[in-house]
């Protein structure tokens, strides 16, 4: 695990491209488990709605898809959230807390981190 | 045949296509690339900022500033150095607003440390946490320019009871109900020589992922005290309130079992860095030539210089490397030793640090359940082709 996430941190280097990788097996949950791309991590639906209207608000996507939670560790993130101010009624947060866990579990393979131009910050 | 690309960390930058297969290994220059102004990095998240430093840009002793990671909690504030002033208060005898301008007329110190985020190596836990997935490269070294705390606190005559600096920078939280990033740290470390309220780093003023116009640079802690665009000091009697200072970034007083819980009353502030080397070549799952091999890396600790470096091919035996320039008790080195790789297939290389106070990097990072202070020693993969 630690491996494959170096490595492919790495290969970013080598492919700058949003697409991810060929999943090495075509097994159905490896494809489900690949983040359409790691800011828009999920395909058209409800929960792409609420991540994109009101997780958005706070911070970018990738901070979500980047997680690899239990879905006990998935219901106290979005706990946390809420308290922290996130607008998710119960019925969103139950059904971010499936998705989440289904999409970006323990097992899910690791997704290259992109190599991006350093941000050079605006104007002060 | 299989092409990888290795930019090599010199400063012209030349691209090396190194070409390997069949029972030849080659090397041949490429072109040199025109590259536009400013580095690369490895996008952890775009808002707020965090990006990682690619592990083969670590080998530098001063990790160049447009390759130097971004940590941040929230949105950069745009902030207007012209109005921009830092203020101390809270349990002071003379409160004291300081401008840029005024700043610059304190005595000027540069100190080399490294800074690196509490989180570093949060992505190679396992169990996993939450939080944002560093693996290697959340961390630097710079030299920090700026004026010593300890002056603009004494100028603000701090009261008998003032036993810690409570800080705040100009970054907010996007909602109200999230806390604000709000630390403080014991007056002790406030008053040591070293700690800075820093305007440069390497040579250039901050730039604005960095905390321009200042920020605070705590040589040997960890990074969660070097607040970016610093504007508030209060003298106080206890720690600072919120979330960030009574629950974020503690660490277990015993570690227990990986994955278990640990109650809140066993948990303490972090300080001081851990002991710590980083192999930054070759790279994670490298395919390599027999023969001889070049493995380099860094190696620092917090408040203690290096004292030796060790590698390990295959479990074998420990091989001291070489530490390079000069001893710091901040900042960190670059370690270079030569293994001999013979067997074909792939086999393992780890490097262990020890600092000056006798602490080694352990075999298994010390779990715990924010991810942080990982410093395991460092092990590679790579596969070898005769």
């Amino acid at each position: 695990m630690r491996g494959a996430i170096l490595g492919l941190a790495l290969l970013a280097g080598c492919a700058r491209s949003e697409a991810p990788p060929a999943a090495a097996d075509a097994s159905a949950a490896a494809a489900v488990a690949q983040p359409v791309a790691a800011s828009d991590p999920f395909p058209v639906g409800k929960a792409r709605d609420v991540l994109m209207g009101k997780c958005q608000i706070c911070h970018s996507l990738e901070y979500v898809s980047q997680q690899r939670l239990t879905p006990q560790q998935w219901e106290a993130t979005l706990a946390k959230m809420a308290g922290w101010g996130a607008p998710i009624d119960d019925a969103e947060r139950a059904l971010l807390a499936g998705e989440l866990s289904s999409r970006f579990g323990p097992d899910t393979p690791e997704v290259p981190r992109r190599l991006v131009p350093t941000p050079q910050g605006g104007r002060p | 045949m299989l092409e990888v690309m290795v930019e090599l960390p010199t400063f012209d930058r030349r691209r090396i296509l190194f070409a390997l297969g069949g029972a030849a290994a080659g090397l041949t220059i490429g072109p040199r690339l025109g590259r536009a102004a400013g580095g690369e990095l490895l996008e952890l998240a775009s808002r707020p900022e965090n990006y990682e430093t690619p592990v083969e840009a670590l080998l530098e002793r001063l990790t160049p500033v447009d390759r130097f990671y971004i940590r941040s909690h929230f949105d950069r504030p745009a902030i207007d150095p012209a109005k921009w002033r830092l203020s101390i208060g809270g349990l002071a005898g003379k409160p004291q607003t300081f401008s840029l301008g005024e700043l610059s007329r304190f005595e000027q110190v540069t100190v080399e440390a490294v800074l690196q985020c509490a989180g570093n190596g949060r992505a190679l836990l396992e169990p996993r946490v939450p939080g944002v997935q560093w693996t290697k490269g959340a961390m630097g070294n710079a030299e920090w320019r700026g004026v010593r705390l300890a002056e603009l606190l004494a100028a603000a005559k701090p009261g008998r009871k003032a036993r810690h600096l409570v800080m705040q920078g100009a970054d907010r939280p996007a909602l109200p109900s999230t806390p604000a990033f709000v630390r403080s740290m014991p007056i002790e470390k406030a008053l040591h020589p070293d700690t800075l309220i820093a305007t440069h780093m390497n040579g250039v003023p901050l730039p604005p992922s960095h905390g321009f116009p200042a920020r605070v640079v705590v040589p040997g802690w960890v990074a969660d005290d070097w607040l970016k665009w610093i504007e508030t000091l209060t003298l106080s009697d206890s720690e600072a309130p919120g979330f960030f200072m009574e629950k974020a970034y503690k660490f277990p007083r015993k570690p227990g079992a990986a994955g278990a819980a640990v109650p809140p009353g066993e948990m303490g502030p972090m300080t001081r860095l851990n002991v710590k080397s980083v192999i930054a070549r070759p790279l994670e799952d490298r395919v390599v030539p027999a023969g001889e091999v070049e493995v380099a890396g860094v190696a620092f600790s917090g408040e203690a210089a290096v004292k030796k470096v060790e590698v390990q091919l295959a479990g074998g035996p420990w091989i001291d490397a070489k530490l390079e320039g000069p001893e710091t008790q901040y900042g960190w080195r670059i370690w270079r030793a030569r293994l001999l790789l013979e067997k074909p297939g792939k086999t393992v290389i780890r490097s262990r640090a020890t600092d000056q106070r006798g602490d080694t990097q352990p075999e298994e990072a010390v779990w715990n359940p924010s991810g942080y202070l990982h410093n395991a020693i460092d092990r590679i993969s790579v596969e070898v082709r005769t």
